[in-house]
């Protein structure tokens, strides 16, 4: 067969079906719809200990902490005296106009890639986050965290459920100085002659 | 291959409201046409265009390499000196690509010769992917066409799979979707990427190219003030490089869709490029630089093409010297300034009276499928029909 063999229907439809035709039979879910909500994470406090954790080899462990370092540096929470950092974390670092709390792991959730057969069976990381231990006060005290405090759970388990939305990447946020510097082109572009009849820039 | 009329889905302007397919018809035509089929046999298919589609891609990959390291070719290519190291950079890193089509004129038999290669920002993909596919199921299950019947169109599932793969190199990415705006044609291409994106499991977020802004980290934001870290942009690499923002390009940590190497093989200074790589090859038409006038065979009637033109604007046929033969029969636009090239004329097939192109997709480097537009004119512009095919 020279076609997709099965689209996702419910995928593309964005009104309500307004009659019945035929294609109930192709309505099939496709790519990640394994209905559990949650996913298994591991929480690591170095490479090495993500080599000996996970089934991940050593270039993926690094890769993993390479992410969750970089992310860190835009999702960690801030703090604007270094007394409230610690008073949360206990140790921190300065960022010359605030600080972070410093990252005691990472967590890492672990995918196989289907490559045809089961001998080839490749591991490599799906998520990988900047993880902090809470040491303030309450009931969160001496509990792993995200960046944007989502409560893992207590150090020293195998494994840990979290939800997917958790899991999500975090959106880096930062305050724009400008808009409206790309687009002139094509709309100068769209100005010549009277027919107006351009659907758009793509060719 | 033949042109075979066949009477419409009854429902199909309901079906098309419901799948959120806005643009099939513009300006008070048809653009979705399901009046009339193609079919092909399947020794057509895989012989004639699906193979030369992944040597030509493969020819194509050459000339990048061959160019990016290459200032007078550059130059040649009319690409701004500033931008160079953004191109090489996404060259030599292996930035991946997402898709492109190639424009093929073939009539069935022989070769089928490649116009150019829309490596950038090709559209039609959601009338590729899904819709004619639906179109094919639904008669197939209403008994108007044979069981057998198939398509050649794996675009969709090669998108989605291609999407789980660029996953996997950008890992802990939002991928924004952009295209500019009041259109809803690009509108609801980039929808449909996006909904190809999401069902391989990667988080999106949408924004308008006008509505794009700058940080004083040249980092690039969306509307939420969110970093753009990731993003697939339906506007073209050339005109980026002309807008105010182009002095920010290259200065973030940002991966592109489609990468800026992609600007090498949109651009038609590829032709005359690929024809000095590779002479006389089948699936190529002579195309020549400005300069190479001289290398013209005597008699050879021209297409004169600008190195950016889009969408067929600004196409001109001319004699062997390049002087335009028939000043009748060109397309309006607002391209040129930049330089032309030539390309042997090659008409387009006509069946019952139309002028047929065929584009034919790739996801990566693997051909993906094809799709058919008609005209009635001899130079297929952005308005022309789309049409179904089938196998049989």
């Amino acid at each position: 067969m020279k076609r997709s063999s099965i689209l996702d229907l419910n995928l593309l439809r964005k009104h309500s079906r307004v009659f019945a035709l035929a294609p109930v039979s192709l309505a099939v879910l496709m790519g990640c719809s394994s209905g559990s909500s949650d996913e298994e994470v591991k929480f690591v406090m170095s490479v090495d200990d993500c080599e000996n954790q996970t089934s991940l080899g050593r270039e993926a462990c690094e890769a993993a902490y390479e992410q969750a370092l970089a992310d860190a540096e835009s999702t960690a929470p801030r703090y604007r005296f270094e007394r409230d950092c610690i008073e949360e974390f206990n140790y921190c670092e300065d960022r010359g106009s605030y600080f972070i709390p410093i990252m005691a792991g990472y967590i890492v959730a672990e995918v196989i890639d289907e490559v045809g057969d089961a001998i080839e069976r490749k591991y490599r990381y799906k998520h990988s986050h900047p993880s902090y231990l809470y040491t303030g006060r309450g009931a969160n005290r001496n509990k792993i965290m995200t960046s944007d405090g989502f409560v893992i759970g207590s150090p020293g388990k195998s494994s840990y459920r979290m939800s997917r939305e958790a899991l999500k990447p975090k959106p880096k946020v930062t305050r724009t100085m400008s808009r409206g510097g790309f687009g002139s082109t094509a709309s100068a572009k769209s100005n010549w002659g009277s027919s107006g009849k351009s659907k758009g820039w793509g060719g | 291959m033949l042109r075979i009329p066949c009477p419409e889905r009854p429902n199909w302007q309901a079906l098309a409201h419901e799948y959120g397919f806005q643009f099939h018809t513009m300006y008070g035509e048809k653009y979705w046409d399901e009046s009339a089929y193609y079919q092909f046999t399947l020794e057509q298919i895989e012989n004639d265009l699906e193979a030369p589609t992944e040597e030509i891609h493969a020819m194509c990959l050459e000339v990048v390499d061959k160019v990016v390291n290459d200032e007078s070719l550059l130059n040649k290519f009319a690409i701004p000196r500033q931008h160079w190291e953004l191109i090489r950079d996404s060259w030599k890193n292996g930035d991946p690509s997402l898709y492109s089509r190639l424009d093929l004129t073939y009539d069935g038999k022989g070769h089928a010769k490649l116009y150019e290669n829309n490596a950038d920002t090709p559209t039609s993909v959601y009338e590729t992917g899904f819709w004619q596919w639906l179109w094919l199921e639904n008669n197939v299950d209403n008994q108007l066409l044979a069981r057998a019947s198939d398509q050649f169109n794996s675009l969709q599932e090669k998108l989605v799979n291609r999407f789980i793969e660029l996953h996997a190199l950008t890992p802990g990415r939002i991928l924004h979707f952009a295209c500019c705006k009041d259109t809803d044609e690009d509108r609801g291409t980039v929808q449909y990427l996006e909904d190809c994106a999401k069902a391989a499991g990667l988080d999106t977020a949408f924004v308008y190219i006008e509505d794009i802004g700058i940080d004083n980290k040249n980092e690039f934001t969306d509307v939420d003030d969110q970093v753009i870290t990731w993003i697939f942009k339906l506007y073209p690499w050339e005109f980026m490089f002309e807008d105010e923002y182009s002095a920010h390009l290259g200065k973030q940590n940002m991966r592109w869709l489609e990468p800026p190497w992609k600007a090498i093989i949109s651009n038609k200074a590829l032709l005359p490029m690929l024809w000095r790589m590779f002479p006389n090859h089948p699936n190529l038409l002579p195309s020549f630089f400005e300069d190479e006038l001289y290398k013209i065979p005597e008699h050879m009637q021209l297409v004169k093409k600008p190195i950016f033109s889009r969408e067929g604007a600004n196409i001109y046929f001319t004699d062997a010297q390049g002087v335009i033969s028939d000043k009748d029969v060109h397309s309006d636009g607002p391209y040129g300034v930049e330089g032309f090239i030539f390309q042997e004329r090659s008409p387009l097939p006509q069946f019952s009276g139309n002028h047929t192109l065929i584009g034919s997709w790739l996801v990566d480097n693997q051909a993906a499928g094809i799709s058919i537009r008609e005209d009635k004119q001899s130079i297929t512009q952005d308005l022309s029909r789309y049409l179904p095919h089938i196998i049989l």
